[in-house]
Formats: structure tokens, C-alpha cells, sequence
């Protein structure tokens, strides 16, 4: 889809042309993936996805799935984690395991020369894991240290408080993936094992790979790596989430000199016909880059904050518009008062002649339909200085 | 945030060097007559091609009572040109389906754009025209000194590590301009005006002083054609004088220093210590250094994470960190922060036991072996990232070194011998050469 977007941006049909060409490869067992065959560099990326991630887990053992994903690389078989780290770095193969909200994912990347003991070690952290007391306790409390700072940072004060008033608790998404301190505290080995069961299993599982690899190859390759993993989740996936948000602003007082502002509202899903119309509005509201209306608003021409940008939210289970900027605290005020004027520009700008300059005024019916439709409600949270910036920002919030 | 790119402070003395060198026939050079180096790396994989001008000035090269000059030029040479009108530049950037983006260190500013390769004559051309032609007006100055000033919120007063960290590089050079912020002193900042800049534009700006990096599908023939017909066309700045920095006092007494703010979650213990740099011809201590850096801290195997996370629970973190790619004498340091009730002075002295320990007990064998092996393979992941290698060819000729080092550097890693890491070691860990930094939580009486 990107290429489609390029084309329509920019007008390109070169990169189009030169677009890569991704194979369907299918196992004998039977996986699915999409692979790239590049020969030029000798080794091999390998991205599996599993749905769920880390909104699968019960509420109140909020974190596990995320201790879990990093106690992989603490060992596994017969090696404790030094172990296993000295036989990943003698193969110089690199191994991530990451955890999201709607996913949790494994990237892999090995060099062609010693493909097949990458690919067995590989194997072994994630069918055998150890999961070992010592290491549990030394994640643990790197995890732990780690929600302590983001509880003194301005940017995740604000991103916790948004997610807790859209979401609310009984849905994952209305806390921090990585769980709070009194949850984390109280996770067990047998937490952590029951997360392994279910978060990584062969129904949920999307795969690809690039680099210096075949189709048939990689047809083995994932039937050795993935024999035996567990079909199916006994975690069900989670309902979409009911967004409660009001318009209004909610600050949060943190002494520090510069606030951050997040704001957002009710986005689309990415299968709504009107996505790429939205995608492109995004792109030139607040998306990246310097030529954004917002950018131009609140940085060039008036140097209210070094940057500003919107995006799309798109989860599996909640659509969000988001943005995000920062000003010191004596600018804030003002700062979120020409964000709502841009905002409220938007339905009425004829974005592709006047401010484009681009040749082709396709897509302007979507555009707007899009835009009126998320108009609905805009939420600010701030995390500022509470002698700073709240009583202009009250203001500002009692005139809408 | 660190999307919002333009103005990026490259947090060099962080960064391992990357690995370069392997595929160097690939990489041809060529220098035009009015002085430009020009460097170009081939890789035909997708249609695409980074384009990188880097001056050879960076926030080191700034005047006295200027600091951050460099830096506020930066962002103001996206403004008007003889050419272009303020904002044009990016705007034709993104209209033609590129990025763009610029950052600064103490060594270097560099510019680049990423986009389709048929439009390199354009950005070529776009890149040529603000090296010597920007109009700057009193308007520009004002709102884009208060970007610049919304960026040190937002880099360093919001952050407590990166306060601390900028009165630790101000301890450790007394007298040279590494102890001073790339971003600026809050307080020079705020007096930066027009003619700063222009000073700093019209002593550093010029083809002689400029390297250019083409990196990507393109043609080297077609690359030096259309680099004479642009940049070819400016003239060398005849005054550009060699890059002679005030040398740094030896240091004979270690220093300490304590910063306290109520927003730390987390206090930890930073040491820095004096060492040298990768020299063009000699690179063999700092090669040793890496490796140092690496044995002591690079990962869960190190030294640092075995002794003080594995045997002991002393640290949820440990890490050794190295910048050797530096014009100047650079820093090696030394992190660790502490686990839940273990205080900073038990932590500090734990992290000395174990330096003196591995110093004692000599280098693993094998653990030098894997270092080793894992160097080699970085070299073949780097070339997967044509922007990547861009990077480490422009940071490293903006520091002093040569594509003869570039190309030597993988091979002296290599070669390094386990007694040269001890003696680097034993050289480098001189207390009398360090600064101690512990940050903490303020005391609620203190504020």
C-alpha cells in the first residue's frame, strides 16, 4: 500500500515499478510467509508476529506477558542466561523479543555461514525457555526501575493518564503494557509460564523474512524452528474497547519547566474506506517532516515548541488520532490555542488545491467526509508545572 | 520525540563506531578543484540514494560567549537562499518524495536528504546554493532561536541524566570546548543574534571545508559531473585555517561532583576518564579501547554484568561506553546504577573492585574471540543500511581520519592482542584523570 501512496503523493511511477517483490511462501507443515529474496548481503532477517501481545493476559497479572518476552534471552535448555549469550554471540546472531500491545514479536537476524545453529538456538528460546528465579528477579526489578522513571517523566505521565480516562481499566489499553509496580511485584514463575503458553502460539503467529534465503529454504527453516509450539491460546483475544473521552483538558501537575500537551480523539480503522483519505489529512495536519500545517503553526512561525506531530493510532482494538508536542510552561497556553485553531481549520480547507499544490484533486469528498466525522471530540492531557501554565491553560479550556 | 529530526545532537561519545571498511570497493572518492571532498558508495539494491554534505565545524569550532552557534545555523539554513524562500527547501524536498533532515555535534554539521535517485541533481543543486548564498533576516533569528531554545527544554532541562550530563562534560574539560553543550549554554543561547551566525556561516561554509557523501544507486562518473557543475561552481574560502583547538590542561587531580533534582527516579554513578582518540595512521590504542569497552560492558557476558549483576546483585545496569571517533582527546566511561537499597557509594566502590579485578585476572580468551567475531559480522549487517555507512564515512572524515583508516580500522580490531587491551586499560583507568558524577534525588530540605 505504501507504493499506491507514494504514487498518489508524488507522483512517481519509477518507485512503483521498482517495488520489491514479496513471494507468498507456505511450509510443508503448512506456515505462511512473506519473504524477500535479497543475495547481496549473506544473512537473513526473520520477523515472527504473534496476535494477543500483551493484551491477552489477566488483569491482574498486568506485565506478564512482558516479563515473559524478556526472560527469553535469560536462558534456555540446558544454558543458564550466560550461556545462552555466549552461544548467540559466538554465531554473532542477533535475537529481539519485543512486546506491544497487540502483539508480541521475535526478530531474528543470522548470518548465512551459520544459518542452521542460529535457527536451533532460536528454537530453543522459544520452545524451551528456563525461566529461571534469578533471572526472573533481575528482569524484574530492571522492569520495575524502569516504571519508577517513567512515573518522573513528563511524556509518559500524560501518555498514562490519556490511556487510563480513553480506555479505563477494564480494558487493556487503559494501562502500561509493562504493568504497574504493585502487579509486577506480585507476578510468579507460574505467571510467567502460563504467559509463554499462550502468548506465543501457531494460530496467532505472522511471519517474514528477508535476505539470503529461497523459498523452499525458508519452508524448512520455519518447519524446524516451529515444530511443536503450541497451536492454540487458551487467553481469548480482547473486544474492541469503548472510548470514553470528553472533550476538555486535564492537567496533571509535575514540576518541571517545559509541559508536554497529548491530544487526541476518535480515529478510523485501518479497512475503513476512508483510511488513506485520513492518512493523507494526517500527513498534512500533523504528520512528520517539516511541511506539516502544524509544524508550520506552532514551530516555524511562531517557535512555540521543536516539534509537533499527529498520527494515526490504529490498534486491533481502538482507533485513535494522536498528537504530541511540547512548550515551556509560560507558552503552553498559547501553544494549545493555535492547535485548535489549525484543528479547526480543517474541515473547511480545500487541502489539495490551496495548500498542496498538487495537480490532481482526487480524493477532496473523502477528505472532508473524514474530517467531519472526527471533529467529534479532542482531548488535551498536560503534564506541566502546576505554578506554571495551569491557569491559562483553564482558560483556554473554558472557552470551548 | 526524537522524530521531530531537524537540529538532531548526535550523541556521539555513546555510539560504537559503526563497522566499515569490508565492502570498500564499492566506495570511490574523488576531491574537485575547489577543495570538496567527495566520497561515493554504491549500493543498487533500491532506487534511492542519501545525499550528505558535512562541514567540517561543529559546536567545538564556535567562538567564546557563542556556544550553540553552530547549532542555531543548523536549523537556520532551512530559511532563505538566493535561491529559495524560507521553508522552500524542505517543501521541495517533500513535494519530490524525499526526507530531509540535519544534525550537529562537536565535530561536524551535516545536511542530507533521502530520495529517489533521479533527483539527486536537485538536491545537489539545492545543497550547493545555501552553502554560501542564506539571506537571513532579524525575523528568522527570533522565532527559530526560540525553536532552538523549546529543543534545550525539551533535550535538557526536561531531563535530569542530561543536566547532569552536561556539568560532567564541563568538569572534564577545563579548557577545551568539548566541555561545553552542542546545544549551548542556556544563557548565550538567548543572546544569539544574525551576526553570530553569519560569522560562523562565512568562516566555516565552504567547499574546502566540506565533505560530500553519495550514497546509494548511483553511477560515481555521473555523481563527479554533476558535483563540478554545482558545488564545483563555489569558490574555496582562501582563509580557512586549520582546526587548532585550545588544548586541554594535563589533569593531575580527580574531580567529583554531586547533582541533585527532585525528578530522578533512578540516582546512578557516571565516570568518565580521559583517553584518546582514533589518530589518522594511529589507531591502535583506540582500537584497544573499544575492545576494553566492549569486554567491561557490552552486554550480558561483560565483565561489569557478571561481576555486579550476576554474581552480585549489586546493579539492575552496568555499561562502558567509548567514543573514539574525535577530532579532540575524547572521554571512556563508566555506568552503573545501583539495585534497590544498595547506595551510591557501595555502588562506586563495587564498580572500582571490579576494574581492579579484571586488570588483575587478565583478558578471557575467549570472550575477546566472540568480540572479535562479532565485529566481523557487524561489518556485513552494516551494509544493509546505505544511510548507516553514509554516517560513519562522514563522522569519521569530520574527525580526522582518512578512507585509508576507514579502510584500515576493521583489520586493527582484528589485530588487537590481548596485552595491548591490559596496558590500554591500565593507561586509561588513571583516577587522577577522572571525573565522578553521582546523581540523586534532591533532599525535599534542599529545595
Amino acid at each position: 500500500m505504501r507504493c499506491v501512496l507514494f504514487f498518489l503523493m508524488a507522483g512517481f511511477a519509477t518507485l512503483c515499478q521498482a517495488a520489491t517483490d514479496i513471494q507468498v511462501v507456505t511450509s510443508p507443515n503448512g506456515h505462511k510467509a512473506w519473504l524477500v529474496e535479497e543475495r547481496g548481503i549473506p544473512f537473513v532477517a526473520l520477523e515472527l508476529l504473534f496476535d494477543g501481545g500483551a493484551s491477552i493476559e489477566p488483569a491482574e497479572q498486568r506485565g506478564g506477558v512482558n516479563l515473559m518476552m524478556a526472560l527469553l534471552e535469560e536462558g534456555a535448555a540446558n544454558m543458564d542466561a550466560q550461556a545462552f549469550t555466549k552461544a548467540k554471540e559466538n554465531l554473532a546472531a542477533s535475537f529481539a523479543y519485543q512486546t506491544y500491545p497487540d502483539s508480541v514479536s521475535v526478530s531474528a537476524r543470522f548470518l548465512t555461514e551459520s544459518q542452521d545453529q542460529s535457527v536451533g538456538l532460536l528454537r530453543q528460546t522459544l520452545l524451551e525457555p528456563r525461566f529461571d528465579i534469578d533471572a526472573i528477579e533481575r528482569v524484574r526489578a530492571q522492569i520495575i526501575a524502569g516504571l519508577k522513571s517513567d512515573a518522573k517523566d513528563p511524556a509518559e505521565i500524560a501518555r498514562a493518564a490519556f490511556n487510563q480516562e480513553a480506555f479505563g481499566l477494564s480494558h487493556p489499553y487503559g494501562s502500561d503494557l509493562s504493568g504497574r509496580i504493585s502487579t509486577v511485584e506480585a507476578l510468579t514463575r507460574d505467571h510467567v509460564v502460563q504467559a509463554h503458553q499462550n502468548a506465543l502460539v501457531l494460530d496467532r503467529i505472522r511471519i517474514s523474512a528477508v535476505g539470503d534465503i529461497g523459498a523452499e529454504d525458508l519452508g524448512r527453516l520455519l518447519d524446524a524452528l516451529l515444530k511443536d509450539i503450541p497451536a492454540q491460546s487458551a487467553w481469548p483475544l480482547p473486544k474492541d474497547a469503548e472510548l470514553a473521552l470528553a472533550t476538555g483538558v486535564e492537567i496533571v501537575p509535575f514540576p518541571t519547566p517545559q509541559s508536554v500537551a497529548l491530544f487526541g480523539h476518535l480515529g478510523l480503522d485501518r479497512d475503513h474506506p476512508d483510511f488513506f483519505a485520513a492518512y493523507i489529512l494526517n500527513h498534512i495536519f500533523g504528520g512528520s517532516g517539516f511541511e506539516s500545517r502544524l509544524m508550520q503553526a506552532l514551530r516555524e512561525e511562531r517557535g512555540l515548541t521543536y516539534g509537533v506531530s499527529t498520527y494515526l493510532a490504529s490498534r486491533k482494538y481502538a482507533d485513535l488520532l494522536l498528537g504530541q508536542f511540547a512548550s515551556a510552561n509560560d507558552r503552553m497556553a498559547e501553544a494549545v490555542d493555535i492547535l485548535r485553531e489549525e484543528w479547526d481549520k480543517i474541515p473547511v480547507m480545500v487541502f489539495l488545491k490551496q495548500s498542496c499544490n498538487w495537480r490532481r484533486p482526487i480524493l477532496q469528498a473523502p477528505i472532508r467526509c473524514v474530517l467531519m466525522a472526527m471533529r467529534r471530540s479532542l482531548k488535551f492531557w498536560l503534564a506541566c508545572n502546576n505554578r506554571g501554565c495551569n491557569r491559562a491553560i483553564c482558560k483556554t479550556a473554558i472557552k470551548r | 520525540m526524537s522524530h521531530f529530526r531537524r537540529g538532531w545532537l548526535a550523541l556521539l561519545c555513546v555510539l560504537v563506531p559503526l563497522a566499515v571498511g569490508a565492502q570498500a570497493e564499492k566506495v570511490s572518492n574523488f576531491r574537485l578543484e575547489n577543495g570538496l571532498d567527495v566520497v561515493v558508495i554504491e549500493d543498487h539494491r533500491a532506487p534511492v540514494v542519501v545525499h550528505m554534505l558535512w562541514y567540517r565545524a561543529g559546536s567545538a569550532d564556535e567562538s567564546p560567549g557563542s556556544s550553540g552557534v553552530a547549532h542555531f545555523l543548523e536549523h537556520l539554513l532551512f530559511k532563505k537562499t538566493n535561491l529559495l524562500a524560507s521553508g522552500e527547501f524542505s517543501r521541495i524536498v517533500a513535494e519530490n518524495g524525499g526526507s530531509d533532515n540535519a544534525f550537529t555535534s562537536a565535530d561536524y554539521t551535516a545536511y542530507f536528504q533521502r530520495v529517489a535517485s533521479d533527483r539527486l541533481p536537485l538536491m545537489m543543486q539545492l545543497e550547493a546554493d545555501r552553502m554560501v548564498n542564506l539571506q537571513l533576516d532579524e525575523a528568522d533569528i527570533i522565532t527559530e532561536r526560540d525553536v532552538i531554545i523549546e529543543e534545550r527544554n525539551q533535550r535538557t532541562e526536561s531531563s535530569p541524566g542530561a543536566l547532569f550530563s552536561e556539568q560532567r562534560m564541563a568538569a572534564q574539560y577545563l579548557q577545551h570546548p568539548y566541555g561545553r553543550p552542542i546545544i549551548g549554554w542556556r544563557h548565550e543561547m538567548e543572546g544569539l543574534g544574525l551576526q553570530d551566525a553569519l560569522t560562523y556561516y562565512r568562516q566555516f561554509y565552504a567547499p574546502n571545508n566540506a565533505v560530500l557523501i553519495v550514497a546509494g544507486d548511483v553511477d560515481p562518473t555521473r555523481v563527479k559531473q554533476l558535483a563540478q557543475d554545482t558545488y564545483g561552481k563555489i569558490a574555496p574560502n582562501p582563509d580557512l585555517k586549520n582546526r587548532q583547538r585550545v588544548k586541554e590542561p594535563p589533569q593531575t587531580a580527580a574531580r567529583r561532583l554531586v547533582f541533585y533534582d527532585q525528578r530522578v527516579a533512578q540516582p546512578y554513578v557516571i565516570r568518565t576518564y580521559l583517553a584518546p582518540e582514533r589518530n589518522s595512521g594511529a589507531q591502535r590504542s583506540a582500537a584497544a579501547l573499544k575492545l576494553l569497552s566492549d569486554l567491561l560492558g557490552g552486554g550480558q557476558t561483560s565483565w561489569f554484568s557478571q561481576r555486579l549483576q550476576f554474581e552480585t546483585q549489586t546493579a539492575v545496569y552496568t555499561s562502558a561506553f567509548y567514543g573514539g571517533t574525535s577530532l579532540d582527546q575524547t572521554t571512556f566511561g563508566l555506568v552503573i546504577v545501583p539495585s534497590e537499597g544498595v547506595g551510591l557509594q557501595e555502588a562506586e566502590a563495587a564498580l572500582d573492585k571490579a576494574i581492579a579485578d579484571f586488570i588483575d585476572q587478565g583478558i578471557d580468551i575467549e570472550q575477546l574471540e566472540r568480540l572479535k567475531k562479532q565485529f566481523r559480522a557487524a561489518e556485513i549487517y552494516a551494509q544493509d543500511s546505505v544511510q548507516g555507512l553514509a554516517n560513519a564515512y562522514g563522522r569519521a572524515l569530520t574527525s580526522g581520519l582518512t578512507l585509508e583508516d576507514i579502510r584500515a580500522w576493521p583489520d586493527i580490531v582484528q589485530s588487537i592482542q590481548p596485552d595491548e587491551i591490559l596496558a590500554a586499560a591500565r593507561e586509561v583507568f588513571d583516577k587522577r584523570k577522572s571525573v565522578t558524577g553521582w546523581l540523586l534525588k534532591a533532599e525535599e530540605t534542599t529545595q
